[in-house]
């Protein structure tokens, strides 16, 4: 089985949009070049295409960037979102936190992955039973 | 909906073929080299992504990129 960078919405904007996020830019970047390194993966939960996606002409770069073909959405199965929500349980969270959640699962649906967040203290508190999840704050 | 699936007649070293035979059964073949190569494809295309902003942006510092490869989970 696979290792898969699982990008959240901040990951996705910085890569879909390079110019206009600095230093977030540069950090995707090297996280996406080593995963390139690695040989890894790079999947979008579908949950997570929802946070970053507005709709009409405000979905340009992000379009720009799926249609590049580097990094396929991942379809929210029944497992994906039965393992969510046991994660949830687990980590005492209430299901606010259900994107975080679907992007842990997603995660463990690999041998290894490695999770890219702008904001990955409640991603951190879902995966802390699960060695094979490491996430990095952009 | 699944894609229409077009045949191919390929070669590749006996070795290569008897490993891939070995790994995914004479029945999952097909399936087996069809992720292979989309894998490929898509990794080469993450890699012209980052070279194209590399040219265009400068190149990602070494920093950077040392902090990303020490976050991966262990082999």
């Amino acid at each position: 089985m696979a290792e898969a960078l699982i990008l959240d919405s901040e990951a996705i904007n910085a890569l879909a949009n390079p110019t206009q996020r600095g230093a977030l830019a540069l950090r995707a970047r090297a996280i996406a070049r080593v995963a390139h390194e690695r040989g890894a993966l790079v999947r979008i939960p579908s949950p997570v295409l929802a946070e970053v996606s507005r709709g009409g002409r405000l979905d340009a770069p992000i379009n720009l960037f799926l249609n590049r073909d580097i990094a396929r959405v991942v379809e929210l199965t029944r497992s994906i979102a039965q393992r969510a929500g046991a994660l949830l349980a687990a980590a005492r969270m209430s299901s606010t936190h259900a994107v975080d959640a679907f992007v842990v699962a997603t995660a463990l649906e690999f041998e290894r992955a490695l999770v890219a967040s702008g904001d990955p203290k409640d991603i951190k508190r879902l995966a802390a039973d699960h060695p094979q999840v490491s996430v990095l704050e952009l | 909906m699944a894609q229409a699936a077009e045949k191919l007649s390929i070669s590749m070293p006996h070795k290569l073929a008897s490993a891939a035979r070995k790994r995914a059964g004479r029945r999952g073949l097909s399936s087996f080299v069809a992720k292979a190569v989309a894998r490929e494809l898509e990794r080469e295309a993450l890699g012209q992504f980052l070279d194209e902003l590399d040219e265009t942006l400068g190149p990602v510092p070494e920093a950077a990129l040392r902090r990303a490869r020490r976050a991966w989970p262990k082999r």
